[in-house]
């Protein structure tokens, strides 16, 4: 039953998938020849080592039966997001509310925070990266724009 | 006499105001990361990286190694006083040097801590004053395939002295390898797994990945489970001195620590202090006449640990400066910041940027003479900081992450490239993949293609050159026993598993 949601066995399956997709690509950019190496020689040749390492995994995979360890789902969907809301707000509406939602948003993957405490906290971090960043390293951050 | 001169130019280099700073910044920020708990020193260097930007070369890796060997001083705060590891090397700090906490001694044990970490930088820096040069100069005379073997050794090495199964280890650096591989082909000019994405010619930023799969997964793993309100032991400025008898029984561990220390640090794929740190207090329970003390507070198992492991964080800078190859994770961050300046690492650094090697190695001593003074006066400050609750620090942790990455290159193409890696990465991670072997073929996968191409085209396509070459061969042997043992070990893995499985079953 576990076996196949064993760890190994997707580890398995992730490695020669990777393997495969490397060999592909390394193909299409050629592969030339050992003493003119092209740019796929060197791909493909890690590509194939992966499938092995994976072909490995699965082997041993028969016997483990070693689950993968349950995560946090919320945390691993919420603070990529936070991130990534960083990355998308920042050019549109500036560095303050970016910053702020920012770490408002990463805050609240934890579900012991409140929001009144993350605001405070947000109003802190922020201004310090600001003059860290900003004044101290002479990054160039927009501290409010408007420009979706 | 060299010697003497090369320390010279070192203190010249490293005594201007500008590098000073930049070292004691360097180890007091170590120093307060080291003892938050939830952020090891991997993650502070991440966090830290794109300062390095901002800095001259020099002043960037003095900065960036302050807060590597301050970020060890401080997680054995963190380990003694609130049994709570920020690091695996410091893990072994909890092992006495909690249980001295509890019986009232927690000033000493962080005394003798202080103490034993400044003996073993100390012994492990002249080991690397003394070693570096002819190293470096046995590796002027390397040939491409040789540097292509002994790279093949230092990644094998790496991917099965890792943490997890050895075969993920070795997966790990072959996906690293790959991600390396991402952007311009310098020799053909085409690209390679860029799929039209302009961001992406350049391949992927170091910085970008050290953020995602050290800094953003670490959080992730860490939320909630990193407890709150902890109980902190308080420490008075007088419980500080230990007793005469603590201090003379700490001498020998202290010295065997370092020596194991600096033995371990230079070997591939073990640099960092966890496997020095293991090692020492496996020795010191062995040649103990008291081995029974061990685990209940004994000053020799807080002492020698400690003395390995920060010997080992000094030491592991030999192969990563003068041959070009990190032991460890962190050594490749460090190689990373080398490449951003545009300095390629290899035993040319010795010879052609001697004041920057020379600047290094005496900033180490200048940043340890730091520590001795930062940490016992302000033993204070350092418990309050304990305190700070998780949930405070992760999202400030988030959005220092986000503007870094961004200001290195203004682009908000790396920062939803960091979300993203960290998401893949942290369910990789969840299968067993691991990040510092995968970090370590990152780093090096350039070099291995460069010098496997030029080793290829002088032999004419002839594959027998790594092997005609005897310091090719040697390394290649070293590597293939590697390989043979994780083999080996591997198929006797799961029939321990079945037979553990069946007990408890």
């Amino acid at each position: 039953m576990h076996t196949v949601l064993s760890k190994d066995f997707l580890a398995g399956v992730v490695s020669i998938g990777i393997g495969l997709f490397l060999i592909i690509h390394g193909i299409d950019y050629g592969i030339g020849t050992p003493q003119r190496m092209g740019s796929g020689f060197f791909p493909v040749g890690l590509g194939a080592l992966l499938g092995f390492i994976g072909l490995a995994l699965l082997w041993g995979a028969r016997h483990t039966r070693e689950p993968v360890e349950g995560f946090r789902l919320r945390a691993l969907i919420i603070i990529p997001l936070a991130i990534l809301s960083f990355g998308l707000l920042l050019p549109r509406v500036g560095f303050l509310p970016a910053g702020a939602f920012t770490v408002v948003l990463a805050g609240i993957a934890d579900r012991r925070s409140s929001v009144p405490t993350l605001l405070i906290v947000a109003a802190v971090v922020v201004t310090s990266c600001w003059l860290l960043f900003s004044q101290g390293l002479s990054v160039r951050l927009p501290l409010v724009a408007w420009d979706l | 006499m060299d010697v003497l001169a090369n320390i010279q130019l070192g203190l010249l280099t490293a005594a201007t105001l500008e590098n000073l700073a930049y070292c004691f910044v360097g180890v007091t920020v170590g120093m307060i990361v080291g003892v938050l708990p939830g952020i090891g020193h991997l993650a502070a260097i991440s966090l830290l990286m794109p300062l390095t930007f901002h800095v001259p070369a020099t002043a960037s890796l003095v900065l960036l190694a302050g807060i590597y060997y301050g970020a060890q001083y401080g997680g054995s705060i963190a380990s003694i006083l609130l049994n709570l590891p920020g690091t695996a090397s410091s893990a072994v700090a909890c092992l006495d040097g909690y249980p001295m906490a509890q019986k009232g001694r927690a000033g000493a044990a962080l005394m003798i801590t202080t103490i034993a970490s400044f003996f073993g930088s100390c012994l492990s820096i002249v080991v690397l004053i003394l070693m570096a040069p002819p190293l470096a100069q046995l590796a002027l005379a390397f040939h491409s395939a040789d540097y292509f073997s002994m790279m093949v050794l230092g990644l094998v090495a790496a991917g099965s002295i890792s943490q997890g199964k050895p075969l993920m280890g070795l997966a790990s650096v072959i996906l690293g390898l790959a991600i390396g591989l991402v952007g311009i082909d310098v020799n053909t000019g085409s690209m390679r797994f860029t799929f039209g994405t302009p961001e992406l010619f350049e391949g992927v930023s170091i910085i970008v990945i050290a953020m995602a799969l050290f800094g953003v997964v670490e959080v992730i793993s860490s939320i909630g489970r990193t407890g709150e309100g902890a109980k902190v032991h308080d420490v008075s400025f007088r419980s500080l001195m230990p007793t005469r008898n603590e201090l003379s029984r700490s001498w020998w561990p202290m010295l065997r620590g370092s020596g194991i220390g600096v033995g371990v640090g230079v070997l591939p794929g073990t640099g960092g202090g966890s496997m020095a740190s293991f090692m020492a207090y496996a020795v010191e329970k062995r040649v103990s006449r008291t081995p029974e003390e061990f685990g209940k507070g004994s000053i020799a198992g807080v002492s020698a640990p400690e003395a390995a492991n920060n010997s080992a964080a000094q030491s592991a800078f030999i192969p990563t400066l003068t041959l070009g190859i990190p032991g460890d994770a962190i050594m490749a961050l460090m190689l990373g910041a080398l490449l951003i300046h545009g300095i390629q690492p290899g035993p040319r650094v010795v010879t052609e940027s001697p004041e920057l090697f020379w600047g290094l190695v005496v900033s180490f001593l200048i940043g340890n003479f730091f520590l001795l003074i930062l940490n016992i006066p302000l033993i204070r400050v350092w418990v309050r900081i304990l305190q700070i609750p998780y949930k405070v620090l992760f999202p400030s942790i988030i959005l220092l992450i986000a503007v870094g990455v961004y200001s290195v290159n203004r682009s908000t193409f790396d920062v939803m490239l960091v979300a993203g890696l960290a998401f893949v990465g942290f369910l990789m991670i969840r299968i067993g993949f691991e990040a510092a072997p995968l970090l370590l073929g990152y780093i090096l996968g350039p070099l291995l293609e460069e010098n496997m191409r030029r080793a290829l085209l002088v032999s004419r396509g002839d594959f027998m050159i790594f092997l005609e070459r005897p310091i090719s061969a040697v390394f290649l042997f070293f590597a293939l026993a590697m390989l043979a043992w994780v083999v080996f070990s591997s198929l006797r893995t799961p029939k321990l598993n079945e037979t553990s499985s069946a007990e408890s079953g």
